[in-house]
């Protein structure tokens, strides 16, 4: 039998990678992401004695996660300013797009998060649409349709890109 | 399955484990070329989608586990803080239960402290008509007497902890016997108590309790069986 320390050195050699990932997708910021990271390891480790399947660990994990990243925006007080909306400028449309990677990247970036998180999930952890629902709180339907409407919203942006640069040619 | 409902599948999972989509794929060129298509953006999208991880990720966050404070705290399971929780409500609840008025541990020392006074009492104050008043007082805290009871020796009206009582001295086999009726002190089951000195019990009744105190071998049960047995509660 593992001792604490031992079995929580395990569980972050195996686990902190994918949980970074998920994290940097949620806030798209690798500070945050990382402080994500931390403090779902320190409310792991307070509760680790609750986990006795170690193949859920990573689902766990993820669900804390997400409930820390939720827990961000409570504290969160905006500030609103007098700006006029049509002065923001787009940034993203100044960087460089010149390979595919990169611009599916901004394209999943711009995506919102409803259709981003269960893309995540499905590509990057390669969970099923059922355990997607489980771990979101929602119908599989609904996984299946934020699915659906995630990838085409990604290859409408792809598309609308590469017709933009093709066109300033 | 037809080629709408593939490409469908396609959109929403194209990792899925279904013979029936495989055999689509294998049997219609034209959705196995749609596939690769959607394979190719699917390897795309993966690239993108991982980011890269900051080095030493994992042992900074093994480091901060040996270091930090918030790792330290020793959080007791939760049976531990429910029996906790249940071993202080059950300890201020036996303070409240013993300091409220009526408990047995007062009731004895209030009882006593009338028997101390029997020799005093029937040595100085002897009132002529002893039994007719003791119908008359136990009238008054809502006992009824239906047989007269003999040997009653004194009787008067007192305050046990501000509420009326009846204290009254009779014979017993080994002297004089203090009877204290409480109507408005209930105890929950009978108790004895006894020293060198004395002997006694108190008794539930219909009505609050009753105190019987006399001296050691006193047969304090018969004087209980009489008092129940001439007496009515109303």
């Amino acid at each position: 039998m593992w001792d604490k320390k031992s079995r929580f050195t395990a569980l972050v050699q195996a686990t902190s990678s994918r949980l970074y990932r998920y994290a940097w997708w949620l806030c798209r910021d690798k500070h945050i992401a990382e402080d994500l990271v931390q403090e779902t390891y320190a409310r792991a480790w307070k509760s680790l004695g609750d986990l006795r399947d170690e193949k859920a660990a990573l689902s766990w994990l993820m669900t804390t996660l997400r409930r820390e990243n939720a827990r961000r925006f409570e504290k969160i007080q905006p500030a609103y300013s007098d700006i006029e909306i049509e002065g923001v400028v787009d940034l993203y449309q100044h960087y460089d797009t010149s390979t595919e990677a990169f611009v599916l990247r901004q394209a999943l970036i711009r995506l919102s998060v409803e259709y981003r998180e269960p893309l995540i999930l499905q590509v990057l952890e390669g969970w099923s649409c059922e355990e997607i629902a489980k771990h979101l709180d929602i119908s599989i339907n609904a996984v299946m349709t934020r699915l659906f409407r995630a990838r085409k919203k990604l290859r409408d942006q792809v598309e609308g890109e590469v017709e933009g640069k093709v066109s300033k040619l | 399955m037809n080629c709408l409902k593939f490409r469908r599948l396609c959109q929403v999972d194209p990792y899925i484990e279904d013979s029936v989509f495989f055999d689509h794929k294998h049997t219609c060129p034209s959705c196995k070329s749609y596939y690769q298509k959607v394979m190719d953006f699917e390897c795309g999208l993966e690239e993108a989608l991982t980011i890269q991880v900051p080095d030493e990720l994992s042992s900074r966050i093994i480091l901060k586990q040996s270091i930090d404070p918030v790792y330290k705290k020793n959080h007791l399971p939760l049976q531990i803080l429910f029996a906790l929780a249940a071993t202080i409500v059950l300890t201020v609840g036996l303070v409240v239960w013993l300091s409220k008025p009526g408990s047995h541990y007062d009731l004895d020392r209030i009882a006593l402290d009338f028997y101390n006074r029997n020799p005093a009492v029937l040595a100085t104050n002897r009132p002529p008509e002893a039994e007719k008043s003791f119908k008359y007082f136990l009238a008054e805290i809502g006992i009824g007497v239906r047989k007269n009871i003999e040997g009653i020796e004194h009787v008067e009206r007192c305050y046990v902890r501000d509420k009326q009582g009846i204290y009254v001295v009779m014979g017993g086999i080994k002297g004089p016997v203090t009877v204290l009726f409480m109507p408005e002190e209930s105890v929950v089951r009978k108790k004895l108590f006894a020293d060198k000195d004395y002997y006694g019990v108190i008794v539930p009744c219909p009505k609050g309790s009753i105190a019987i105190i006399g001296k050691p071998g006193e047969n304090l049960e018969q004087i209980d069986r009489k008092l129940r047995a001439s007496l009515e509660w109303f």
